[in-house]
């Protein structure tokens, strides 16, 4: 065999990294070819000093440490847990008050509108908004309309009434007593319930 | 489950990280003890230094504990556990480099720790340990990962391919380049 294969195996070799047949033919091409053999015991020579040289030469037992490392780290991570929940709670109280100022804030303009808005416009844009509505329902709604539209316009242009004159020789009959007269409930009443 | 040293029944390592998801602390103990050492000696052969590679070893597992959720037994758990000890290497490496002026950081607990009295010995294995971490850490990010991986951590490389994302093929070129150039490097020195 090659023996630029076999020296590439050599330390595997001697890490006991090959399988049966590999070792086997390691060790036959090695007892035959010199070059290879003294390849061999370079590289188990420069191993075993390189080795030992590359241990930790003394290891301690920090056990308690990392102990106290894990304590710690869950405590942390206790602590970001409950953070978080606080984190979280304060945002949803945050957006429910932002939600409800916001609400405030679109429908208040909304209802003075409403409030303000003639009835016969608010009507006028009910009727616009259904265009399909039976035509007999536009009438009845018209018709309404202007009657209302009529008993309003009669109650603005109704004169004041003229100021109530006693007819001539009348009594002169004091205003808080013409009072009494007129309301029952004010004197009598409460003697025909004791009655 | 796998049979023990004792003879009782282990369970697996993917058993083990199961338990974990569900935040089991004495399977996660269990795992750390199993691959502690492990990851230490990832971080401190890609060069971290022997301080650093305990932060990085205690981010790497922390981090495999705060991901347990999403852990899906899926291939090796070796693997898994690598490829987040990878990312973490890839996120800290710009800092270690910066704390060890992009050269590797020696442990002097290294030399305390040796073996050997005569001080010319221990002078000579000081030497040998910075030029050999020298050279690693000269290598390519992702040659040393590989090389780390197959020959420090004994990974299969199919094992590591997962870990680091990549084909098989390109794990073992990478592996054969970082084992060509230490040798070209460390030649004269380890009399090879």
């Amino acid at each position: 065999m090659d023996c630029n294969r076999i020296r590439d195996r050599l330390d595997e070799y001697i890490l006991g990294g090959l399988e049966l047949p590999g070792r086997a033919m390691v060790a036959m091409h090695v007892a035959h070819c010199h070059e290879c053999a003294e390849e061999l015991r370079e590289l188990e020579t420069l191993l075993n000093e390189l080795v030992p040289t590359l241990r930790h030469p003394l290891p301690v037992d920090r056990f308690g440490e990392l102990l106290e490392a894990i304590d710690e780290d869950r405590r942390r991570a206790r602590a970001s847990v409950v953070d978080r929940a606080w984190r979280r709670r304060l945002t949803q109280r945050t957006l429910a008050v932002a939600a409800a100022v916001g609400l405030f804030l679109l429908a208040g303009p909304w209802i003075s509108w409403m409030v303000s808005e003639p009835f016969e416009d608010r009507t006028e844009r009910a009727e616009a908004a259904v265009p399909n509505a039976e035509p007999s329902m536009k009438r009845d709604l018209k018709d309404i309309f202007e009657e209302r539209a009529k008993l309003e316009k009669s109650l603005v242009e109704e004169p004041q009434a003229a100021p109530l004159q006693l007819p001539e020789g009348a009594p002169a009959v004091p205003l808080q007593e013409q009072d009494t007269l007129n309301e029952p409930f004010a004197a009598g009443y409460p003697l025909i319930v004791l009655a | 489950m796998t049979t023990g040293k004792d003879g009782r029944a282990e369970p697996t390592d993917v058993d083990l990280m199961l338990r974990v998801r569900r935040g089991d602390a004495e399977a996660f103990a269990r795992l750390y003890r199993r691959y502690h050492r492990k990851i230490l000696n990832f971080f401190y052969a890609m060069g971290a230094g022997s301080s650093f590679s305990e932060d990085l070893c205690q981010e790497t597992l922390l981090r495999l504990w705060r991901l347990r959720a999403r852990y899906e037994p899926r291939g090796s758990f070796a693997a898994y556990l690598f490829a987040v000890a990878r990312y973490v290497w890839m996120e800290r490496r710009t800092e270690v480099y910066r704390a060890t002026a992009g050269r590797p950081e020696l442990n002097d607990e290294t030399d305390a720790a040796a073996p050997g009295g005569e001080p010319d010995v221990m002078a000579s294995r000081s030497e040998t340990a910075e030029a050999i971490a020298k050279a690693v850490a000269a290598l390519p990010d992702e040659q040393r990962m590989a090389f780390v991986l197959r020959t420090v951590q004994g990974l299969p490389l199919e094992e590591i391919a997962e870990a680091m994302d990549c084909p098989v093929n390109t794990v073992r070129s990478r592996k054969l380049l970082a084992i060509r150039k230490l040798r070209e490097v460390l030649k004269g020195l380890l009399t090879l």
